[in-house]
Order: structure tokens, then C-alpha cells, then sequence
């Protein structure tokens, strides 16, 4: 009894800490359909190329570390364009932005499959500690992860909250026409928006690389449970979506005690269903 | 002026000439063709059924699904697993397809048809995804992944009997299938019916003042796209003599909507025309390019930078825009005056 109990408080965290990258992932996208009505299908696909650069770069540099740094910066910078230029004139419409960010993700699939071929490849968890977690030894990387997590997510809070620049973007979210008419620059927020959702994809994808095999399509794993935990936490609402994030992933991880993975997996889209059905503006809808 | 141009009854005489000769042109190809070629052709007439029917659900009745892979595969498993382990005729095969397709239809739009845009994408993608799981999973039932080939009966036509094994039968069968199927779509929104989804797709408030149930028109048009997916998904399984799990793929779910959106939402030959554009795109750029997904990519997105609403969209605008032109030498159409105003 006691081994269940604590089979289960294990499972239960090690989800919890696998959805704190998904929230990574989940808040990103819910900021881009909460600005611009873009419904981000290429988003695993970020997700991708952050996991992928974040192994490129550490087999160059010999070292994980900058990757963290680095490929988020890279790849919120090269969304500006793609924002401004390819994506700008179908917001507003979720159903056109679908199909053109659909022809995004076939794009950046298929180039990192030419340009880094298709074979899944490991990254080798940087940090070699291990935690004693509930009587197992758990992955001291894990953890780590997670806490970067929040620390991002900290750090989005208070940018969004405890910024102007984030007041600017709140205020483009709610309103978009008044923000403009009062001089705000919103086009500017729109691109740089954009730039940091992507650029939290990558960041998961980077934070994922040593958990999660890398290769060209496992954005696609990540992708339908992003849009779940971003609708089942409500269209919009950022602290919504942290919370689904953390508690799907967390009742994942239990029903796993019980079940064989891909079972779980059905039990999960299933209760995932029923709140689309039962509760449509989200779990946290007043 | 003698001579008043009346542009409906003219673009509707402009429309049937269309397809006619499309039509007339399928049939020379399907008599003089190269089975390379027939095999190419009844592919897109397949997938045409399935865009047309998808087409229904999105641009008729203003429904996103991210599911109708799960029909595609209802149906195919629907054709394929009587066959095999009943021996069922041909007929009788489609039929369960059908109806395999109806239920499931009946099913998930009974929870699917109550929510709408991102919530309707985001649960008809849930359940098809489950059903993917499970049936990747069910390698008894389903043969997974691998797949289950089987004998395609012939179909008989009281004493004929044909073997779907010729290419030129096959294609002909798809052929009058698609034919059946566009000529049923298009009387369709032609009724009463079809008008009030327009008017759901138009304003669905308004349907609600009026009276109408819109629930229930909305759950007849789901379970109508979702029968006709089936009837897709059947004959793509009779193309390949082969059905396998990854017919409930998301891949499947995507194509349809890519093939509506760019070539024109809410038109009968929008559908068609997607499908063309993509599938001969696939075949002939995937010989000579392996990435060919970034053209396909590029393609999506020039498509809608310089038709917004699709192709047939694209194309409508210029015959209208030509139509008034024409209209103005002769008189001015009311219209045209009203501009100014």
C-alpha cells in the first residue's frame, strides 16, 4: 500500500515536472492566439528546432549550456519576419492562419530533415546528479528543468504584469483597436509577441532535448497536448493554461501506475474531451 | 440594346459546359489512358469525394472539424473487415462503410456539433486521436500500423460482374461514384436544406430567432460529410486492397481542410480544384524532390498571399469583376450605379 501510494506521488510529480515544459510550450501559444487569433499549428515544430539547435549547438560548443541561451534568442528573432511578413494578413481568421501555419511546419519539417536528416538522436542529460525522489533515484536534470521552467514562466509573469511593455501587451490583447488608437505600436507588439512565443517553444524544446528523443517530427507528440492544455485551461487565460498544463500532465503520470502509456494516453484525451464538452470556456471559467 | 446580357443564366450555362467537358475529358482519359496514369486519376477523384464532402461540413454548415480521419478510416475498416471475415459482396460492404460512417458520425457530432471554432477543431481532433491510439493499439482487430490487405469482391451489377482489379473498371466505378456525389451535393444546397446552412454559416443567431433548430441541421450535416467521408475512405481501400491504422492518422484529418481552404471554402469546385492542384503537385514534384513538403509549404502560402479565398474564389471574383465590366458597355447593370453612392 505504501509502495502504490508512493508510486503514484512519483509518477504524479515527474508529470508535474515534464508540464512545466509543456506549460513552456502551452503559454507561448496561448499568448500568440491571445494577441494576433493565430492558431499556431507549426508550433511543435518550433518546439522542434529548439530541441534540434540545442543538440547541433552542443556538439559544436561541447557544452548544453549556451544553447539555453542562445537558440531561443535565435529562433524568437527569426519569427519576427515570419510574423510580420508571411502570417499578418490572415490574423484575426483562426481557420486561414491554421492552414498557412500548417504550410510553415511542412517548411521547417522538411528542411531540418534535409538538413539534419531523420535518425532520432539522444543529448546526454548535462548535469549527472541524481535525487532520491520517494525511494527511486531520480534525474537531478529532470528537476533542473522543471526549475528553469518556473523561472521562466516567473520571469513572463512579471514582464507581462510589472512591465509597460507588458501593459502594451495586455492592452493589445483586450483591445486591440483602442491600444492602437491611444499610440501604442502595436504592430511592433504584434511581431514581438510572436517572437517570444515562438522563442518559449524553442525554450521547451531546449529544456526537452535530454528527456525527449530528437528528431524531426516529435513536435508532433507535443503539439495536440499543447492545444488541449491551452483550451481546457481557457482560450486566453494564462494562468489557466499553467494550471492544465500541470495537473493533465500530473493525472498522465498517475493513470501510467495503472495503465500501459498509450492507454493513459487515451484516458487523458478522453477526460480532456469531456471538459471541452461539459466546460467549452476552459476548467477556470467563472 | 437588343442584346441584354443576363450574366446568371449566362454563368450558369458557362458552369454546365465546364462540367461537361471535364467530364467528357475523364471519360476519353479513362478509356485511352496508361494505368499509371488511371491509378493517378482515381486517386483524385477519391480524394475529391472526400474534399467535397469535407467541404460541406466547413463551407456549408461552418463546422472546423480536425477529425474526419476517423471516417476516412471508419469507412475504410467499414469496406474491409466484412470482407474478410464474412466474406461479404462488394455492395454489401460499402453499405456497412456507410453506415459505419453514419454512426460514428452520429456519435461524435452528438458531442461535437454542440461546440463550436476552436473548441469544435480541438474535440473532433481529441476523439480521432483516440481512435488512432486505439487502433494502432488493436493489432488483432486492425492489424495496426502493418495493415490488413484483402480480396476486393466483384461488383456485381444484377449479371455482371466486374473486378475492381481492372484499372479501366476501377476508375470508371470511382468515377460514377464522384459524379454521383457532386451531382447530389450540388442539388443539395440547392434545397431548402442547404439554404439553412448557408444561413447558419451566415449568421447562426439569427437561424436561432427564426426558429430553426440549429442543432439538428448542424448534426445532418455532419453526419452527411461524415457518410460521404466513409464512402472516400471505402474506395481508397478498394484502390489499395489495403487498410491499415494509420488511415485515422492526423495527416488525413489535415489534407481535406488544406484542399477546401485553397481551393476555394464554400464552393462545389473549390474542393476539386485543391485536390488537383495538390495531388498532381505531389505526385510529380515528389519524383524529382524528396523535400518536396517545403514546395507544397510555399505553395499553401502563395495560394492564400494572392487568393484569400482560394483558387475558385480567385476565379469568381475575376468572372464577376469581368461580367460587371461587360455589363457597363451595354447599358450599365443597377449595381454598378448604385457604386457611387
Amino acid at each position: 500500500m505504501n509502495d502504490l501510494i508512493s508510486t503514484i506521488s512519483f509518477m504524479f510529480l515527474d508529470g508535474i515536472i515534464w508540464g512545466f515544459v509543456i506549460a513552456l510550450i502551452a503559454l507561448g501559444l496561448s499568448l500568440i492566439f491571445g494577441i494576433m487569433g493565430i492558431v499556431n499549428m507549426a508550433h511543435g515544430d518550433i518546439f522542434m528546432i529548439g530541441a534540434v539547435l540545442a543538440l547541433v549547438l552542443g556538439g559544436l560548443l561541447g557544452s548544453f549550456w549556451p544553447a539555453l541561451i542562445v537558440v531561443p534568442l535565435l529562433v524568437g528573432i527569426c519569427a519576427l519576419p515570419v510574423e510580420r511578413w508571411i502570417l499578418r494578413p490572415y490574423e484575426g481568421k483562426p481557420l486561414t492562419t491554421m492552414v498557412a501555419t500548417i504550410g510553415v511546419s511542412f517548411i521547417i519539417q522538411q528542411v531540418t530533415l534535409m538538413v539534419f536528416g531523420g535518425e532520432p538522436h539522444m543529448v546526454h542529460e548535462p548535469i549527472q546528479f541524481t535525487i532520491p525522489l520517494f525511494g527511486v533515484a531520480y534525474s537531478g536534470y529532470r528537476v533542473f528543468a522543471a526549475v528553469i521552467g518556473i523561472v521562466c514562466i516567473a520571469l513572463l509573469w512579471l514582464g507581462l504584469h510589472r512591465t509597460s511593455f507588458g501593459i502594451y501587451i495586455r492592452a493589445t490583447m483586450e483591445q486591440p483597436e483602442m491600444a492602437d488608437a491611444i499610440g501604442i505600436n502595436t504592430s511592433l507588439i504584434r511581431a514581438v509577441t510572436f517572437g517570444i512565443g515562438a522563442g518559449m517553444a524553442a525554450f521547451g524544446g531546449v529544456l526537452a532535448a535530454p528527456i525527449h528523443k530528437v528528431f524531426y517530427l516529435m513536435g508532433a507528440d507535443v503539439i495536440l497536448f499543447s492545444f488541449i492544455v491551452v483550451i481546457v485551461g481557457g482560450l486566453g487565460n494564462l494562468a489557466g493554461t499553467l494550471v492544465a498544463a500541470l495537473l493533465l500532465s500530473g493525472i498522465e503520470g498517475v493513470l501510467c501506475v495503472f495503465f500501459e502509456p498509450i492507454n493513459a494516453r487515451v484516458l487523458i484525451l478522453l477526460l480532456m474531451a469531456l471538459v471541452v464538452v461539459f466546460r467549452p470556456r476552459g476548467l477556470f471559467s467563472a | 440594346m437588343s442584346k441584354m446580357i443576363n450574366s446568371w443564366s449566362q454563368m450558369r450555362y458557362f458552369k454546365l459546359l465546364i462540367i461537361a467537358v471535364v467530364l467528357v475529358g475523364l471519360i476519353l482519359l479513362g478509356l485511352f489512358s496508361a494505368s499509371g496514369f488511371l491509378s493517378l486519376l482515381i486517386i483524385m477523384i477519391i480524394y475529391s469525394i472526400y474534399a467535397l464532402a469535407y467541404d460541406l461540413l466547413l463551407g456549408y454548415a461552418n463546422q472546423p472539424s480536425l477529425g474526419h480521419s476517423l471516417f476516412f478510416g471508419l469507412g475504410a475498416y467499414g469496406m474491409v473487415l466484412p470482407v474478410l471475415h464474412w466474406e461479404w459482396g462488394f455492395w454489401a460492404a460499402l453499405g456497412m462503410a456507410l453506415l459505419a460512417g453514419a454512426v460514428g458520425g452520429l456519435v461524435v457530432g452528438f458531442l461535437a456539433v454542440r461546440v463550436t471554432e476552436a473548441y469544435h477543431v480541438i474535440l473532433t481532433a481529441l476523439i480521432a486521436s483516440v481512435v488512432f491510439l486505439l487502433a494502432k493499439n488493436a493489432t488483432p482487430l486492425t492489424g495496426g500500423s502493418g495493415g490488413l490487405s484483402f480480396n476486393v469482391p466483384p461488383v456485381v451489377f444484377g449479371p455482371v460482374k466486374l473486378s475492381v482489379y481492372d484499372p479501366e473498371t476501377n476508375f470508371f466505378l470511382v468515377l460514377a461514384f464522384g459524379l454521383a456525389v457532386y451531382l447530389f451535393l450540388r442539388r443539395l444546397v440547392g434545397t431548402p436544406l442547404g439554404r439553412i446552412w448557408v444561413g447558419i454559416r451566415e449568421n447562426e443567431n439569427r437561424m436561432v430567432s427564426l426558429g430553426y433548430n440549429v442543432y439538428y441541421y448542424k448534426l445532418a450535416a455532419f453526419i452527411a460529410a461524415s457518410m460521404l467521408t466513409a464512402l472516400a475512405g471505402a474506395l481508397y481501400a478498394v484502390r489499395l486492397r489495403y487498410v491499415s491504422a494509420e488511415f485515422f492518422d492526423f495527416m488525413w484529418s489535415v489534407l481535406p481542410f488544406i484542399w477546401v481552404i485553397v481551393g476555394g471554402i464554400g464552393t462545389l469546385a473549390g474542393p476539386i480544384v485543391g485536390v488537383v492542384l495538390f495531388t498532381v503537385f505531389q505526385i510529380y514534384v515528389s519524383d524529382w524532390w524528396t523535400h518536396y513538403l517545403i514546395l507544397f509549404g510555399v505553395l499553401i502560402l502563395a495560394v492564400l498571399r494572392w487568393a484569400p479565398k482560394g483558387v475558385m474564389g480567385y476565379v469568381n471574383n475575376w468572372l464577376n469583376t469581368r461580367n460587371a465590366r461587360v455589363g457597363d458597355k451595354h447599358g450599365g447593370s443597377s449595381a454598378s450605379h448604385l457604386k457611387g453612392y
